[in-house]
């Protein structure tokens, strides 16, 4: 039986902007990861890696992200560059804002899966981030041995999983930025109930 | 982008049915933009493009022929000049020729060039977007489905283009789309001829001074629609707007079957013939506003909340009528009352069955339960000192108008103490189970033991 080392890590927010978000007005986040990013994080906790060919994964075997909610922030954001205005002798340059709603995942939880118990253990004392780099996610002291089977089953380990193959219910994540912009595909595996919305406290 | 990657797949489809080998350019030539646009009615209206920019006296329902195959030309040549701002891409960012648009911080920094297949595949993909209540509008990624739409391209255009409804109104592709597709998933057999009446019976197109519109459908009728036609558990969808501004939801999986698991439990709940019966009126009373649907990160049961329930769920001292209606002798106002009196009940069976699809993993066990609790209830109330109002009150107020659980329980221990042994078994395994209930599900519970109650109070009448 194939052996997984699991490793938990928690944060108070998490965004991840969807590919397809251009000039919104309005943004939510993904719930899941594209290869792109797994491969990001991967190289974060192992920059070693960093000199391995793009496009594969060496350590991560699978992974788990789940939320309790999302929330809608405001947030001001700037044109990508100075407008010039006027004349000559008066001319101006400014940088015009305007508002974004995101989306923001709430407490997300993403759950690491490594094949060897020292790399768990590596992954174990280091943070890692979302997408935006204040969206710090925080390990867990606590390594989880499993199986590949309970992994993919068990409603303890729930979350979404963008798992990276091609196939019927595969559809189109994005560009792999370091792999000369190919789309990259994958199907949602869902375990359990991937959002545990925060009771009212009733 | 997303739309060239719909266009892609509606063309594969598109050319394998009807054993074609058209490229996005020719498609778009000699099937999108007779259909779209070579009209005094245009199907679509994409702000800035070609087709929509006037020349001075200029107006969509007053070109001729060849003013729009100009304007054609004029699409095609900014094509080859190789203009790729929002005007020309569907879903791509605005024009950055003269100065950053204030949006022009969230565009992506890889330089994506967009071959012109690409650009002609968006625009094909574009007309797919299914527009749902809450101003927003779904892609789905399945040929079945994106033929079925392109059905319904032609009868819209027949119906824009029909005499006798000249005042219906163009420009509404993702509306329709939404309209049809629930039209569509409905009628089992292949769809021959489709009459304006038929189709009206179907769905609501409205008036509006003057100005017939097809009125945009609720996410959950679209999804009971659906569900009836496509047996898979579950599709992705991918939930946008496009406009002045964009707004971007991204990718939900629409769980279809949870629409399947609601409607046979209904039937197991309350029989065959008031399932089928209640439908068209249950079906609306599902479902949370998209956006709140998409924020529990998959659309299905979860988001198939019944939207007035939450009411109930923030204030528990709410009552719940369901008392038979008084009839007089005027026949208006009985038919009145009684077709209320049936939306109250078929509201009552719709909570009841969404509840007990959330609350509980053995749901056979469960379906006559809360009744029989709300019966013995029933019963304790009758049981006491006639005019008395400490029963009931006791009922409504402590015991289902309470907030905690603890409350519940201390409300139950005292009626314990007053009835009679067969009962008391009954009441003290709802004092367990109440105990051992997560405070969600316990609100859950509370309302629907609550509707019982009521329902129990007017069987008692």
């Amino acid at each position: 039986m194939d052996k997984l080392f699991i490793v938990t890590y928690r944060g108070a927010f998490g965004f991840i902007k969807p590919w397809t978000a251009v000039r919104d007005g309005e943004t939510y986040s993904q719930q899941f990861l594209t290869p792109s990013m797994v491969e990001g994080i991967e190289r974060k906790l192992f920059p070693n890696l960093l000199k391995e060919s793009s496009g594969k994964l060496y350590k991560i075997s699978g992974h788990r992200l789940a939320y309790e909610g999302i929330s809608q922030q405001q947030e001001q954001v700037q044109t990508r560059g100075w407008n010039g205005k006027g004349s000559k002798k008066e001319r101006s340059y400014l940088r015009p804002n305007s508002i974004l709603v995101r989306g923001v995942l709430i407490n997300p939880v993403l759950r690491l899966a490594f094949a060897s118990r020292e790399d768990a253990e590596d992954a174990c004392c280091q943070h890692l981030c979302l997408a935006r780099n204040e969206d710090v996610l925080l390990p867990e002291a606590e390594i989880i041995e499993t199986t590949i089977e309970l992994f993919n089953h068990d409603p303890m380990f729930n979350g979404y999983e963008l798992v990276f193959e091609k196939n019927e219910s595969s559809f189109m994540v994005g560009y792999h930025r370091g792999l000369n912009k190919t789309p990259m595909y994958g199907w949602l595996r869902m375990v359990g109930n991937p959002v545990m919305l925060a009771s009212d406290g009733a | 982008m997303i739309a060239a990657v719909i266009g892609r797949t509606f063309l594969q489809a598109y050319n394998t049915h009807y054993r074609k080998d058209y490229d996005a350019k020719t498609f778009f030539d000699q099937v999108f933009f007779p259909l779209f646009f070579d009209h005094p009615k245009y199907m679509q209206w994409v702000t800035n493009s070609p087709f929509v920019q006037m020349k001075k006296g200029q107006k969509v329902d007053k070109l001729t022929s060849d003013d729009r195959l100009e304007k054609l030309e004029d699409f095609h040549v900014k094509v080859q000049d190789g203009v790729r701002d929002a005007s020309m891409v569907i879903g791509g960012s605005a024009s950055e020729s003269k100065e950053f648009a204030s949006t022009s911080g969230q565009v992506t920094d890889l330089s994506m060039e967009m071959d012109s297949e690409e650009l002609y595949l968006s625009w094909i993909g574009g007309g797919f977007g299914v527009g749902v209540a809450g101003g927003l509008s779904i892609f789905f990624d399945h040929s079945d489905l994106l033929m079925a739409l392109f059905e319904g391209w032609q009868v819209y255009r027949q119906f824009l283009n029909h005499s006798s409804i000249s005042s219906l109104r163009g420009n509404q592709i993702n509306t329709w789309n939404g309209q049809w597709l629930s039209y569509y998933c409905r009628q089992y057999k292949e769809i021959k001829e489709v009459d304006f009446h038929q189709f009206s019976g179907h769905c609501r197109i409205v008036e509006k001074s003057g100005v017939l519109e097809v009125s945009t459908i609720q996410w959950n009728q679209l999804l009971f629609s659906m569900s009836k036609k496509w047996a898979t558990p579950m599709m992705m969808g991918y939930v946008y707007s496009l406009g002045q501004t964009n707004t971007t939801m991204g990718f939900y999986p629409f769980q279809i079957s949870a629409c399947r698991g609601l409607r046979k439990f209904y039937q197991t709940l309350f029989g065959e013939n008031h399932a089928i019966e209640d439908a068209a009126f249950y079906e609306t009373l599902y479902g949370l506003h998209i956006k709140r649907a998409c924020e529990k990160g998959a659309v299905g049961l979860v988001s198939l909340q019944p939207k007035d329930l939450d009411k109930y769920m923030k204030d528990r001292t709410k009552k719940v009528r369901l008392s038979r209606p008084k009839l007089g002798s005027d026949e208006e106002k009985n038919q009145k009352a009684l077709a209320k009196d049936r939306e109250n009940i078929i509201t009552y069976r719709a909570y009841k069955t969404w509840i007990l699809a959330m609350i509980t993993k053995n749901k056979e066990e469960m379906l006559d339960y809360t009744s029989s609790i709300a019966k013995c209830l029933m019963a304790y109330r009758d049981g006491g000192a006639k005019g008395s109002k400490k029963r009931p009150n006791q009922i409504e107020l402590d015991l289902l108008g309470t907030k905690s659980k603890k409350g519940f329980i201390m409300a139950l221990t005292d009626i314990l103490k007053e009835i009679n042994e067969e009962d008391q078994t009954l009441i003290k395994g709802l004092r367990d189970r109440v105990h051992l209930m997560g405070s969600e599900d316990f609100g859950y519970f509370q309302v629907l033991l609550k509707f019982d109650y009521a329902y129990a109070e007017r069987e008692n009448c």
